[in-house]
């Protein structure tokens, strides 16, 4: 994607309604782009000081002497139907309560998604392949190759290094950081990891078993994209 | 249900003048950060209130009292056809910022924050109640866009330009 591709689907990706394919692919170009990545910052940034306004402001005068004397007496008002059958509101549900910086909830739905398709994967007749390729192995060249050509598997391992001392490094940042850190904050944070943790474990267990697997490549990435992602987000707290 | 609430409905006005003291504050700064305008805020929150007089008997407590008074507020704001002709030609009161400057949002960073809600005053108007529904009360485009009677995409636009706006405002 070009910069400006990714600049037209910042406001999706933060609020975390882009595909999943897209929403990896501008994930990577932020890894990589230093002027699109300050782009993101200064948006999510405007995001959490819009999300941690008052949820109250005081009017400077009471209002209360302007409402009384325009309240008609319960006998003479009609009847209403029922509850929240009011007319003209064809709305919504309540305003999310926000106990937690939002980029969390976008972690966690992240996590979700990974291990939904993953779950999808299992379920939808792929993952027959699994067994079958297990059941084979015998028969299949060393790992690593399949026929003289590298497997996906193989193919991302130099990848998969890359990812392993990215998530290392910001770890050491995280834990030098950690006591700084509110409780709720570094619960939350756990949770995710975990959950994303859970993600890698079985996408990488389901790759090993099927090693020439696109689509559980494509899954594993995806989830060491979102354990680099939270963890970058966390560090920059 | 909440006795307080009960007692609203039987007529008992100063049961709902406390539910009115537990609730102006939310109800307010929605209005306010809604149409742009302090004055005009106090006469959308009053029109609120005796909205939910109204329509109080008809609650019956299947969510909270605040949540759908909140709602209600967002109703009575948007389609606020009287207000919508003022927003539009009223200059926005971004020389009184001191609006905003009440207790509750002296905050940890009360200068940041005030430039936010000052900038927020000066988006246009669709723009402005697509961020504050969006970004600040939290709802979700397809909400948003059944609200104002459009597409998603006229709703996804209008938060783009917001933000692009509020972020050129902001010296970001």
């Amino acid at each position: 994607m070009t910069h400006e591709e990714i600049l037209d689907r910042l406001d999706d990706f933060v609020g975390g309604e882009l595909p999943p394919r897209e929403e990896r692919d501008v994930r990577r170009h932020l890894m990589a782009c230093e002027g699109c990545r300050a782009e993101e910052q200064a948006l999510r940034a405007l995001l959490d000081q819009a999300a941690a306004l008052a949820d109250e402001v005081m009017p400077e005068r009471d209002l209360w002497d302007g409402i009384a004397p325009r309240l008609q007496s319960r006998a003479a008002l009609p009847v209403e139907e029922a509850e929240e059958r009011l007319p003209e509101v064809r709305v919504i549900g309540p305003r999310p309560a926000r106990p937690l910086p939002w980029w969390m909830l976008a972690a966690a739905s992240i996590a979700l998604v990974i291990t939904t398709s993953f779950a999808t994967l299992r379920f939808s007749g792929q993952d027959e392949r699994a067994p079958a390729t297990l059941a084979s192995q015998s028969a299949r060249p060393p790992a690593g190759t399949t026929g003289g050509t590298p497997t996906a598997l193989a193919a991302f391992r130099p990848a998969e290094r890359e990812y392993e001392k990215a998530i290392t490094d910001l770890q050491a940042v995280l834990a030098a950081r950690r006591d700084r850190m509110a409780p709720q904050t570094v619960a939350t944070l756990e949770t995710n990891l975990r959950i994303i943790d859970q993600a890698i474990r079985e996408s990488r267990d389901a790759l090993a078993a099927d090693p020439n697997s696109p689509e559980l490549t494509e899954m594993l990435s995806g989830a060491y994209d979102a354990k680099l992602d939270v963890l970058r987000r966390a560090v920059s707290l | 249900m909440d006795l307080t609430v009960r007692r609203a409905q039987q007529g008992d006005t100063a049961a709902f003048e406390q539910l009115y003291r537990d609730n102006v504050g939310r109800i307010y700064a929605l209005c306010l950060r809604l149409c742009g305008d302090g004055g005009r805020a106090e006469e959308l929150t009053q029109d609120v209130f005796v909205r939910a007089w109204e329509k109080l008997a008809g609650f019956q407590g299947k969510s909270a009292f605040s949540t759908w008074l909140h709602r209600l507020a967002v109703n009575v704001v948007l389609g606020d056809r009287r207000s919508e002709s003022v927003r539009v030609h009223r200059v926005f009161a971004t020389d009184e910022p001191e609006k905003y400057e009440t207790p509750s949002t002296r905050a940890s960073d009360p200068g940041t924050a005030m430039d936010l809600e000052r900038a927020i005053a000066t988006l246009p108007p669709g723009a402005r109640a697509v961020f504050v529904l969006h970004d600040v009360e939290g709802y979700k485009h397809e909400e948003i866009a059944e609200m104002h009677g459009s597409a998603v995409g006229t709703s996804k636009a209008q938060l783009h330009r917001a933000r692009r706006l509020l972020r050129e405002a902001l010296g970001r």
